[in-house]
């Protein structure tokens, strides 16, 4: 894994991420598992060394959750035919023109100016001086009169907020309604 | 740090990121973190999800001369873009840890980029430069036993400063490119180009096992199924190749749908070729790259079609 496959999942991946979550709560019925198969399918595709022959990462997300739920339900040996029955009806999604998307880099652009301003104050501004600004934590520190202790904390507040925001998002960057 | 039973797998994957990017990570943390990650792997996936977003968020340091103005509400203070960024992450730990680590310690890029129709010239800290092309993007990481540049979008030409000891790998599309001192370019767009212009640059492409040299004036294409194609330019198709460094475009043989693509991505002026015959036809020649009503009333010329300009649209249709 290298800072090429970081660069491909968060273009090409998070950006889908709410999507693809929405459908696995629709089909799969396994809301308390979500978080781990979701952290289960970013483990498989960082792990591989070759995603050049991916050309949309959306239908790669889609598959590499359908295996991981595959081998679930025959873990669990008890079939759940309701959603099996759903599952395979999948595959008209991403054989859909519209799977081809790929957010082009304005949308992308955009996407990440309102996730960071979506951020409580401090945070934001934290965010804004080491993201938009590009400054070290020890540069954001100073020009914010603070300790690089709390730009720290802050940085992790505002992951914690940011991981949340994404998995409710939609592929244009709106929250969705009734998202926290 | 030792994280707090009480959190959650993505919460503490947050808190790990934290202190990785914060410049001031131990070699304990190091081992730690390269502890908790084997424990599971779901705290891979998590940590991974959590670098891809940092790193996705550095999306925001767009270009002052292109970028819209800032949202309301952003911090009020500008500064100066700064393309280099100091220090970051020093890796000062024990080789054991590091080793373990390797794969899963985001050393903070350096990120260079160019709006619309702009190219410019990059000087990196080891002395190498870059030129990008219009709607480019690398991210640089430079380590004590390696220089990583990631071509995220468009296209780079790279004059590579003489390192045995760092060797500069150019990766784009899963292929990587890998120069000791050397002077090539890559582009990305439409499958993996590759233009050695001197020394000797050892290619991987992504489901190749063999790693392959090659010599000035060889190409490289590897389109996206992932077939590779190799050949030798001559002088002439080789300035061609490069003449998007100097403000040209050097035509040799592309569609004319390919070469308005190319101008289009210089120009706020667009060109759209409305006949689908009349996109398949070849053209050849050198143009300058701000000028694309030059290019479209010569390219009528040459192809009996006919220009016709709206605002800030050229239509080229068949007479």
């Amino acid at each position: 894994m290298d800072d090429g496959v970081i660069a491909w999942i968060g273009a090409n991946l998070l950006p889908f991420e709410g999507e693809v979550r929405r459908w696995l709560r629709r089909v799969g019925k396994l809301r308390d598992q979500e978080d781990d198969i979701i952290q289960d399918a970013y483990c498989r595709i960082g792990a591989a060394q070759d995603l050049s022959h991916i050309r949309n990462g959306r239908a790669y997300f889609y598959t590499v959750l359908r295996n991981i739920m595959i081998e679930r339900f025959r873990r669990e040996k008890i079939v759940k035919f309701e959603s099996l029955a759903e599952f395979e009806s999948l595959h008209v999604i991403d054989e859909s023109p519209s799977a081809e998307r790929v957010l082009s880099g304005q949308q992308q652009y955009e996407m990440v100016c309102r996730l960071i301003e979506s951020l409580p104050d401090r945070c934001r501004e934290v965010f804004t001086m080491r993201k938009v600004h590009q400054l070290s934590q020890r540069e954001t520190a100073e020009r914010l009169g603070i300790s690089e202790n709390v730009v720290e904390k802050d940085v992790a507040r505002g992951m914690k907020l940011l991981m949340q925001a994404i998995a409710e998002m939609d592929a244009d960057g709106q929250q969705q309604e009734g998202a926290a | 740090m030792t994280p707090d039973p009480a959190m959650t797998i993505d919460e503490i994957a947050a808190e790990w990121l934290a202190r990785m990017v914060s410049g001031n990570a131990s070699p304990e943390d190091r081992a730690n973190l390269a502890a908790w990650l084997e424990a599971d792997s779901r705290h891979k996936g998590a940590y991974m999800r959590a670098m891809a977003l940092w790193q996705m968020l550095n999306g925001a340091a767009q270009n002052p001369a292109v970028a819209p103005p800032l949202p309301r509400g952003w911090a009020h203070q500008r500064f100066t873009r700064r393309w280099m960024i100091g220090g970051g992450a020093a890796i000062a730990a024990s080789a054991a840890a590091v080793l373990l680590l390797r794969p899963y310690v985001l050393d903070e890029p350096q990120i260079f980029q160019t709006g619309r129709g702009e190219v410019r010239e990059f000087t990196l800290a080891d002395g190498s430069h870059i030129v990008l092309d219009s709607q480019s993007r690398v991210d640089v990481t430079m380590r004590r036993d390696a220089r990583n540049v990631a071509l995220v979008e468009g296209m780079g030409w790279f004059h590579v400063a003489k390192d045995k000891t760092r060797p500069f790998t150019v990766s784009a599309n899963g292929a990587r490119f890998v120069a000791v001192g050397t002077a090539f370019s890559v582009s990305r767009e439409g499958g993996t180009k590759i233009v050695v212009s001197e020394g000797i640059v050892r290619m991987t492409a992504a489901d190749h096992d063999r790693a392959i040299d090659l010599h000035r004036n060889e190409t490289a294409t590897i389109d996206p199924a992932g077939g590779l194609k190799l050949a030798r330019l001559s002088d002439d198709a080789m300035s061609r190749q490069m003449a998007w460094r100097e403000g040209s475009v050097g035509l040799d043989g592309e569609t004319l749908r390919e070469a308005a693509e190319s101008f289009n991505r210089y120009n706020r002026m667009q060109i759209v070729v409305a006949d689908q015959a009349l996109a398949d036809k070849r053209v050849v020649g050198w143009f300058s790259r701000n000028d694309p009503l030059g290019f479209s009333t010569a390219a009528a010329t040459m192809l009996d079609a006919k220009v016709e300009r709206q605002g800030e649209t050229i239509r080229l249709t068949k007479k």
